[in-house]
Formats: structure tokens, sequence, C-alpha cells
């Protein structure tokens, strides 16, 4: 048990002790912005912090005026949540000149309910169009395990305040892997639930077809503690399910015994560095997976296709900005959004039609399947800056490649959590826990087995 | 048209087209040219020193979509979105 106003204090820990009142609210917050303040200079993951709002809103957790399962939690979302009063950056320049947000994120009100204190926005690839964590205008978001290597993206700084110790909690968003990625390669428990499971009402869009929202954090059991949280229908996203919530956290503990394992073969065996591969195989033997892969049909495609419908779909949204302030985008971002722009929209009907076919395909494999393991990341943490990286004697651009493994599972919504693991080496790689649509429960469990088990492990990173 | 032939038409233009794509990917066109006449068209001016990293990036999608263009897929297949009035 750590102490709950410390770095390593988890979510759940904190809770506990403002609840059983051996810590206060404020003095928790307290601390963090404090190291919030301590960290910038190294980790650079804020772009906004709400000091007044998270101390007032500590005090009337403490005064009494709000009770539940995360008392006393501070948390930061990525700067493409509205908070109330600022400007939703989305990583960009451009946005800062609209006006403010006139009220809260939906998740940031649900987690705000539940008690949780906002402390500030994070910073991001611009318009979630990135793997890498990089920013133009922000700067990088640096990572906490080595500040001269990429955090990952586009959730890059979600990946830093957590693994940095900055705050125990984050929001993310995750299209392609903006979650997933930055959890790898800093180190963290991350969640992409299903499609649809949590509003998306008052964040800023990126691709419809894929937006997702999710956490990111040092325990399995915190993901859980804040997505049970957050779920519920919300008029405000027409893609938000009607579906009454699913708690995950009654279950958490109750073992991996009764679950099917395997493991993604073929596509998600080949590609990736030695490392990336052995830590799920790693994981695979402790769950006593399946020996015989599974294998996603036409994987490879299912990537092409997430990335002609994210390609086309951004571009689209942003094209009224690429024509009227193209020297304002991100130089990472510009170019690639004005290719999107042009591409055929015979590539986007195909890559629909596809999607339905990979779709049905896939789900088939949980008749024999609950749970599919592969890896989040073809690498570890690129250095800041770095373009192309060789794998397998292969050329690869980063940016694009970053995803690859991620891409495929997204394409279909499907829920996947992320367990971090510590290669014999300074820097983690990641593992995605895959299930069948709604079924975050198991993806928890088993990322909470492994945890448990000392397999997966959320250290903080030692700047 | 009897039905088995028209099945069989459908799957050889399906067929055809298919290759088509194959074809389009495999002649590297002039993504020089494709850019600026698509930007033309779409009224979106791209800035001379934008351009070369257009066309990269338009070139890296090629290679990126070949496996998507290798598919082929039955023609009843429709779009995975649902639109609910």
């Amino acid at each position: 048990m750590s102490d709950p106003v410390s770095a390593d204090a988890t979510a759940s820990e904190i809770a506990r002790a403002v609840a059983g009142g051996t810590v206060k609210a404020t003095a928790v917050v307290d601390a963090a912005l404090a190291r919030i303040a301590a960290s910038e200079p190294k980790v650079n993951a804020f772009t906004d912090i709400v000091a007044d709002r998270a101390r007032k809103r500590a005090a009337a957790v403490d005064a009494g005026g709000t009770h539940g399962p995360l008392a006393g939690v501070p948390f930061a979302v990525k700067n493409l949540f509205d908070i109330a009063g600022l400007s939703t950056r989305a990583g960009s320049k451009i946005n800062n000149d609209l006006p403010a947000a006139e009220r809260d994120a939906a998740l940031v009100r649900r987690l705000e309910a539940a008690g949780a204190i906002l402390v500030g926005g994070l910073n991001m690839g611009e318009y979630a169009y990135d793997f890498t964590g990089e920013n133009a205008h922000y700067g990088p978001s640096r990572n906490p395990h080595d500040p001269t290597r990429m955090t990952g993206g586009s959730s890059g700084g979600s990946g830093a305040a957590v693994a940095s110790g900055e705050v125990p909690l984050a929001l993310g968003s995750d299209t392609n892997g903006s979650i997933r990625v930055p959890s790898a390669l800093c180190g963290l428990f991350g969640l992409k639930p299903t499609y649809g499971r949590l509003s998306r009402a008052g964040s800023f869009p990126f691709v419809d077809a894929f937006d997702h929202l999710g956490p990111l954090a040092r325990s399995a059991e915190d993901l859980a503690l804040a997505f049970d949280a957050m779920q519920g229908p919300d008029p405000d996203d027409p893609v938000c399910t009607t579906r009454a919530a699913i708690p995950t956290l009654p279950l958490l503990h109750e073992g991996v015994g009764a679950l099917r394992i395997g493991i993604a073969g073929d596509y998600f065996m080949q590609g990736a560095e030695p490392e990336a591969l052995a830590v799920v195989e790693i994981a695979a033997r402790a769950l006593s997976a399946a020996t015989e892969p599974v294998i996603l049909p036409d994987a490879a495609a299912a990537r092409a296709a997430a990335y002609v419908i994210t390609a086309i779909e951004g571009a689209q949204l942003h094209l009224p900005r690429l024509k009227s302030r193209p020297q304002d985008f991100d130089p990472d971002t510009r170019e690639r959004f004005m290719a999107g722009a042009l591409l055929p929209g015979s590539w986007y009907v195909k890559a629909q039609r596809f999607r339905r076919r990979y779709r049905e395909a896939v789900l088939k494999l949980f008749d024999d399947v609950d749970v599919i393991l592969a890896p989040a990341t073809p690498c570890s943490a690129p250095k800041l800056g770095q373009k192309m990286m060789t794998i397998g004697g292969v050329e690869l651009p980063v940016r694009a490649s970053l995803g690859m493994f991620t891409q495929p599972i997204s394409f279909i919504g499907l829920p996947v959590a992320v367990a971090p693991m510590m290669h014999p080496g300074p820097m983690p790689y990641g593992v995605q826990i895959i299930a069948k649509p709604f079924n975050e429960q198991a993806v928890l469990r088993v990322a909470h087995w492994l945890q448990q088990q000392g397999i997966a492990t959320a250290d903080r990173g030692k700047l | 048209m009897p039905l088995l032939r028209l099945i069989g038409f459908t799957r050889e233009v399906t067929c055809h087209f298919a290759q088509g794509e194959k074809a389009v990917a495999e002649n590297k066109p002039d993504v020089g040219k494709l850019v600026d006449e698509a930007a033309k068209a779409i009224g979106l001016p791209i800035a001379p020193e934008y351009r070369d990293d257009v066309i990269l990036n338009y070139q890296r999608s090629l290679a990126i979509v070949a496996p998507l263009l290798a598919v082929d897929l039955d023609d009843p297949l429709t779009p995975a979105p649902v639109y609910r009035p």
C-alpha cells in the first residue's frame, strides 16, 4: 500500500484512503499539483493546469459534498476533451481560436460525479493524427523512462503524466491505437473499450468511424474503477450504446481459469522486434494460452482499410482549415491530411465493405476463445525526432508503423486492454488483451491477473 | 440472362475490377500530376514548400493500401456503417 499522497499511489489506493478518512482530498491534490510543477520541465505532459478549480473541488470533497468510488483521485485529460472555460486545443494551434468550452466533456463529468478531481489538460499529437506524442506547437511529451524517447501517441501527455507519477489516472482517445501505443511505450495499463461503450460527447473528433475514449493508469484495478464510473448511455453521442452498463470491478478478482486464451498468429508474429513478441509469449505461457495461434484473417488488409478510412475521414474533417490556414498546422500532420484529402473515394467504400467481412470473420473466432493476445507495438519507444526505424532488416517509417498491431483491432471496435511488460532492459513493451465486443470484463480480468502475478508491471519512470 | 450465368458474369466483372485495381497500384501513376490535379479539383491550394511531402505521403498511401486492393469482395457485401434515421 503506497502513501496516498505519494507519486506511487494508485487511484484505488487514494480513493480508499480518502473514503476512509486517513487522508484529505486537498492534501492529495496539493501533492499532485506540486509533482506536476516539479516534473513538467522534464516530461511536458500538460498544456493546461486548472489548479484553482481542483483545489475548490478537493475542498468540497473534504467537506462531504461529494462521495463516490473515486473520491479525491486527481486525474487529467488529453486536451481534446472539453474543459469548461478553456478552448479545446486537440493538440492544435488553430483550435486556440475557438470559444472556450461551456461545460466539461461527458466523461469528465462522470469521473467528477464519482468524486475524482480534474487537474488539467494534456499534450497530444495534433488533431490525434499521430503515434509519436510529438507536437510542433507545444513540444513533445517525453517518456518518463527515458526523456530522450517518445511517449507514443497521440495520447502522449496522458502516458507521460501517469508514468511520471504526476497523476494516477488520465483519459485519452484511441482511433487507431492512441491509448494502446503510449500505454505500451510508457509502461502503463490502458483500456480502449468497445466502440460506442463510452460517450464521446464533448470531445473533439478525428475519425467518427473509429474514435474511442478510455483510461490509462498504473493498475488494471484503476482502469476498472474509472471505466465503471464512465459507462452508461448518453444521447449526446449518437454512437454511444444504449446497453446497460456492465460493471467490471466486482469480477476483477475472479481469476482467469475459466477463460479460453489464444495468441494472435500470422500478421501479429511478424515485423516486430524479438522483444515485442517475446513479452506476448511470456504472458501467454503464464496464462496457459492455447499453443495453436489464432489467425485474424486478412489482418494486413484490415490495417490498410483502417489507414484509408482514417486518412479520408480525417482529411475531410479538416479540409476547411487545410484550405484557409495550412501554415498553422503541425508540419507532421499537414501533408498527411492534404494527401488524405486527395485519395480515391473507391478506396474508402471498399474499406468500409471489407470492414463488414473482416468483422464477421473475427467475431467467429470468439466461438473458440474468450481472449486473444497480441503485441501492442512492433518496438519499444523510439528516440524523439526519429523518422525511420529498421525491424528485421526492413526500414519503416516510425510514424506509420507504431500502430501496425493496434489498427486491425480498433478497426472493428473490439475492447482491448494493454498490459505493460518490462523486458530485461530499460524500456517497456505492451501486450494487447483483446475480447469480443462488450467483454471489457474479460480483458481487465486478464490484465489484473498478470499484474497480480508480477508478470505485468507499471513501474513509474524514475526521472 | 439465366441466374447462374448472371452470377458467373458478376464474378467475372468483380474479378476484372479487382485485377484493374491491382494493375493501377502496380502501374505506378505519376503521383505528382495526380496530386496537382486532384488538389485543383477540390480547391485545395498546396504551396510549393508542401508539395513534395504531400506526394511522398500519397506514395506511402499507395503502398499501404495494396493489401486492401488485393482483396476480392462479393457484390452483396455492403458497407459496414448503419445509418439510423
